[in-house]
């Protein structure tokens, strides 16, 4: 009985810290923490991931299109995926991805777990003085997806319903950047995951999401016929916003932020990054030096 | 949607969750133990951090307490633990706690003429907790251990806000993919298939120890 | 040379003084019975002696070798632990509640202290238990654990784990008190044949005809006191406190 217990003793151990390669205070592979200074070219942050070998990219795996799990493969696929993994290629380091909870996006970040957060970013004024901003590679719209059916016309008509919108994300910046549109909302759910949203507005729980035009467009294709794009008087899309995607970098890391533009320009030039575009979103939506 | 690599993800995350579950009962029962004997202590200077570490791991949520191992080392000390060993010492630290206060509740439920009985036979501090004292305590406290247990399996869900792939998280995401809630009763059914487990070992444990009352 | 030296014990509890100023021997192989009203210091004497509680003043030996004197404030000085260590295993004590061990047999209930503490080898322990149990008529009951004996069975149990310490001086703290009627005789009767072969014993009890019987000398405490001790003839015959004749008068047999 006890050797029986002493035996699945050690196997509980083994398991318990099996991989647990690294030593536990872990070096982080680039800079350690944001810095005020880093003129453009001075920090060590581009030295540090080449001789790491590797890139590591944050991102909230249930983003789709632009990083998301397959559903037929199981796979880690996604237009920004493509990308960096192009833009990696080009500067010979390997493409980690780390899948983080999206809402630690900045601890994850600044404490260096991962070297840039590249997950259909978008550009606000907050996140300009928080981080360092590449150029923008994409235009994204605000929109309001709805129930397909839904006799609402316009952002006047959202008046007295439930908005939702993912949080902490640039969603929920630009619907508190409309006072007055979100004052005139009975109210604002803060959900996790916009799968999850998408269902509430099946079951009717919330009238109306706020929400990046790519991701919208993503469920629209898998689920035709069930949401709808809100329209305005115009008969063009509602929008709350229009904003630029673009990649996260730790403040001080100049010289990384800048060997990635680097190379999204040299993708944009000799139209590769059109091609991935294409591949996504049947046209080239990139922004990239135009 | 593809279930078969669905299926696979999802046990390759279990084993996962099944990780942070065996590493964190094999070191917060020892520590437990060694928490409900200071807590008992007649020492201030023992008990009274003791007992506020009590309070602490029990008073904050445990997320909170992921987050602050996790994200919240490296800023105050420099320190970054790594993402799977940042979740066990959190669970570790937190279980270690409620662990100590159950056994704290069945050593104190021991009835002083035991103590006595071994005093007056000659038995050693150690010998009478040891061979009287705890052998009692283990099978009074198993129904609240089994409550313990099974709050860990469920709990190990909470470590993907550290990022750590575990069951619930990997199942999320393919909700979120496959824009479908399928995915989350097969994991329910992971999380049954676990717990019935650990419930099934626990009614063998109460058996076997029911040879006496 | 007596077995056991008790003089001037006193112990408060909480500022309430239990013992004032007890003083008892007790000489190789004589049987004393304790007797009195409750509250009166009976059961706090024995567990002082047993080292279950300590004095604050007096001296107490056994066996020779000194538990506790009285230092210079006339506060009590308790000897090193391996004294006390070593004291305790002459003393033995059979509880009221009986306090076995409820998730040992009743043969490793006995065999536990000679094997852990004294060190003996467990067959050899294990053979000399099932002597006690036969000498307890319990044979039977080896392997049954305490919860399916009756009281008297599990109090007949206690003893014989007393005994297998091979203690020089055995206590009972009121052994039947915790018993339904019919049970305490089968008690009795034991503590009668260890007396009968010449086991020194210190019997706390409420059961008056015993105590007046199987006694060599009989001790009366009543508030933290002796009031009376003797023969059992001088006690229950012939005292002339009055304290002890309205406490016993109650017996209808004395």
């Amino acid at each position: 009985m006890k050797k029986i217990a002493s035996l699945l003793l050690a196997l509980a151990l083994a398991f318990s810290f099996a991989g647990c390669s690294a030593s536990p205070p872990q070096a982080s592979s680039a800079a350690s923490g944001p810095q005020a200074s880093g003129s453009a070219g001075a920090d060590a942050s581009w030295d540090k991931v080449k001789s790491a070998g590797k890139l590591v990219l944050g991102l909230d795996k249930a983003f789709p299109p632009m990083g998301y799990v397959d559903p037929q493969t199981g796979e880690l696929v996604g237009f920004d995926i493509d990308l960096a993994r192009e833009a990696c290629k080009r500067l010979g380091v390997e493409l980690k991805l780390q899948p983080i909870d999206w809402d630690n996006k900045t601890a994850e970040l600044n404490n260096g777990n991962v070297d840039c957060l590249w997950n259909g970013f978008s550009k606000t004024p907050e996140r300009d003085k928080e981080f360092a901003l590449s150029i923008p590679y994409m235009k994204n719209r605000q929109i309001i997806l709805v129930k397909s059916g839904s006799a609402y016309k316009g952002l006047g008509d959202l008046a007295g319903k439930t908005v939702g919108v993912q949080a902490d994300s640039s969603a929920e910046t630009a619907l508190n950047g409309s006072p007055d549109f979100k004052n005139s909302l009975k109210s604002v759910v803060k959900i996790d995951d916009y799968s999850k949203a998408v269902l509430e507005i099946q079951n009717g729980t919330i009238d109306a999401i706020a929400i990046d035009e790519i991701v919208a467009r993503y469920y629209l294709t898998k689920n035709p016929g069930a949401y709808a794009i809100l329209k305005d008087k115009d008969g063009g899309d509602a929008s709350l916003a229009t904003e630029d995607y673009v990649v996260a970098f730790r403040k001080a890391d100049g010289s990384l932020k800048e060997k990635i533009e680097g190379a999204l320009r040299d993708m944009a030039k000799d139209g590769t990054m059109a091609k991935i575009s294409q591949k996504w979103f049947s046209s080239d939506v990139t922004t990239v030096g135009k | 949607m593809n279930y078969s690599v669905l299926l696979s993800q999802m046990l390759e995350a279990s084993l996962m969750s099944l990780r942070i579950f065996f590493s964190t009962l094999l070191f917060s029962l020892p520590l437990g133990l060694l928490v409900a004997a200071g807590r008992r202590s007649r020492l201030k200077f023992v008990s009274l951090p003791v007992r506020l570490y009590i309070l602490l791991m029990r008073g904050t949520p445990l997320m909170l307490q992921l987050l602050f191992i996790f994200y919240g080392l490296k800023p105050l000390t420099g320190i970054q633990l790594d993402r799977v060993f940042a979740a066990q010492v959190a669970f570790f630290l937190n279980y270690a706690a409620y662990f100590a206060e159950i056994f704290r509740g069945g050593i104190e439920a021991i009835p002083r003429g035991q103590y006595e009985a071994a005093k007056v036979l000659g038995f050693t501090k150690r010998q009478t907790f040891f061979r009287i004292v705890l052998p009692q305590v283990c099978k009074m406290i198993l129904p609240p251990m089994s409550n313990e247990f099974i709050n860990l399996v469920k709990d190990t869900s909470l470590a993907q806000v550290i990022g750590v792939t575990e069951l619930l998280r990997v199942t999320s995401d393919w909700v979120s993919s496959a824009v479908s809630m399928a995915p989350f009763a097969v994991a329910a059914v992971f999380y049954l298939a676990m717990n019935a487990v650990v419930t099934r070992c626990f009614t063998v444990a109460e058996k076997r120890l029911n040879y006496y009352r | 040379m007596p077995i056991l030296t008790a003089h001037g014990l006193y112990k408060s509890f909480d500022g309430a003084e239990v013992l004032k100023g007890v003083s008892v021997d007790v000489e190789k192989g004589e049987v004393l019975t304790v007797i009195g009203p409750s509250g009166s210091g009976k059961s706090t004497l024995l567990r002082c002696v047993a080292q279950l509680e300590t004095v604050d003043r007096g001296e107490i030996s056994v066996c020779g070798e000194t538990l506790v004197r009285n230092g210079g404030q006339g506060s009590a000085v308790y000897s090193d632990r391996a004294t006390c260590n070593r004291i305790a295993l002459h003393v033995g004590l059979v509880f009221q509640n009986f306090n076995l061990f409820p998730h040992f047999s009743v043969l490793r209930n006995i065999t536990e202290a000679p094997v852990r503490v004294l060190h003996r080898k467990r067959e050899k322990a294990e053979a000399s238990a099932r002597e006690l149990l036969e000498k307890m008529e319990l044979s039977d009951k080896e392997s049954a654990y305490p919860y399916q004996l009756s009281g008297g069975q599990q109090q007949r149990v206690s003893i014989a784990r007393a005994l297998a310490m091979n203690p020089d001086i055995l206590f009972f703290d009121e052994p039947t008190s915790a018993l339904d009627p019919e049970l305490t005789g089968e008690i009795l009767d034991v503590i009668r044949g260890l007396a009968a072969e010449r086991m020194t014993m210190v019997v706390v009890t409420h059961e008056m005809a015993f105590a007046r019987d199987v006694a060599d000398r009989v001790v009366f405490l009543a508030d933290g006191a002796i009031a009376e001790q003797g023969t059992p003839e001088q006690v229950f015959g012939n005292t002339h406190s009055e304290r002890v004749k309205s406490f016993l008068s109650r017996f209808s047999d004395s």
